[in-house]
């Protein structure tokens, strides 16, 4: 599965990489802005895109709109340290299928995938 | 594992350097800061405390979590029309000085800045519980 995680925090980036699954199954590409992200979405068009909130411009349920406009189609999660009712709420209401809190670990991932797969 | 730790470590230093180089430079208009500047501090300051987290640094994490808290708490004062006085920014910018440097060298940093940042932290929380902003 092609997964794009968009979070400007390259630590949090990085986290998600290193408990990703090694299965060979999964392919991730990283973007840090809305731009690079639709960039990254035209070209390898990812089957889920993993967005943080807490952005800077855009926070991650603003993009999905924004991508969602824009006529590209994928499974949206969003990543958060803030799991206020609104906030999910609002995630919800924008189609995303799950909201997952961060930190991220390898229990939190392989569940994700195994509900996404 | 524990090569990966290390990976991730130097990634948070780096990360941890750049968003205090923006914060550093967000603070060069000096204060007051608008809404629109504080609301970028706490955008900082989270990410912050979400990659502190991440990295189990626990006194950094409540440190960049309680600034991103008070970066917010400000921002609503201002909105509401309060006047800030100036101790009250001065502690923001002792916070960021300490920020500042955790964006230098981190391991000289973490240890020794703790017994400093938990006396400001709770200036920040008492300011912030008496709704004392003026």
């Amino acid at each position: 599965m092609k997964i794009l995680i968009v979070d400007d925090s390259m630590t949090s980036r990085m986290l998600f990489k290193a408990y990703m699954p090694k299965d060979g199954q999964h392919e991730l590409f990283e973007a840090a802005v809305l731009p690079d992200a639709l960039e990254k979405m035209r070209k390898v068009q990812p089957e889920l895109v993993i967005l943080d909130y807490n952005m800077p411009e855009y926070n991650g349920v603003e993009m999905a709109r924004v991508m969602l406009d824009a006529g590209l189609k994928a499974k949206f999660v969003l990543l958060t340290a803030n799991t206020q009712r609104t906030v999910v709420d609002s995630a919800l209401a924008a189609g995303f299928i799950q909201v997952v809190e961060k930190p991220v670990n390898a229990a939190k991932i392989a569940a994700l995938l195994a509900q996404v797969a | 594992m524990e090569r990966m730790q290390d990976s991730l470590f130097q990634v948070f230093c780096e990360d941890c350097r750049q968003r205090v180089q923006r914060v550093a430079g967000i603070m060069q208009a000096g204060v007051p800061l608008s809404c629109v500047q504080l609301d970028q501090l706490h955008q900082e300051f989270d990410t912050l405390f979400g990659g502190a987290r991440a990295v189990h640094l626990p006194e950094m994490e409540l440190f960049f979590r309680s600034m991103a808290i008070y970066a917010r708490y400000l921002r609503n004062c201002l909105r509401e029309g309060q006047t800030i006085e100036q101790s009250a920014w001065q502690d923001l910018l002792a916070g960021i000085a300490m920020a500042g440097r955790c964006g230098g060298d981190m391991s000289q940093c973490f240890e020794p800045c703790n017994k400093p940042r938990s006396t400001l932290l709770q200036v920040i929380e008492n300011r912030i519980n008496k709704g004392n902003a003026r």
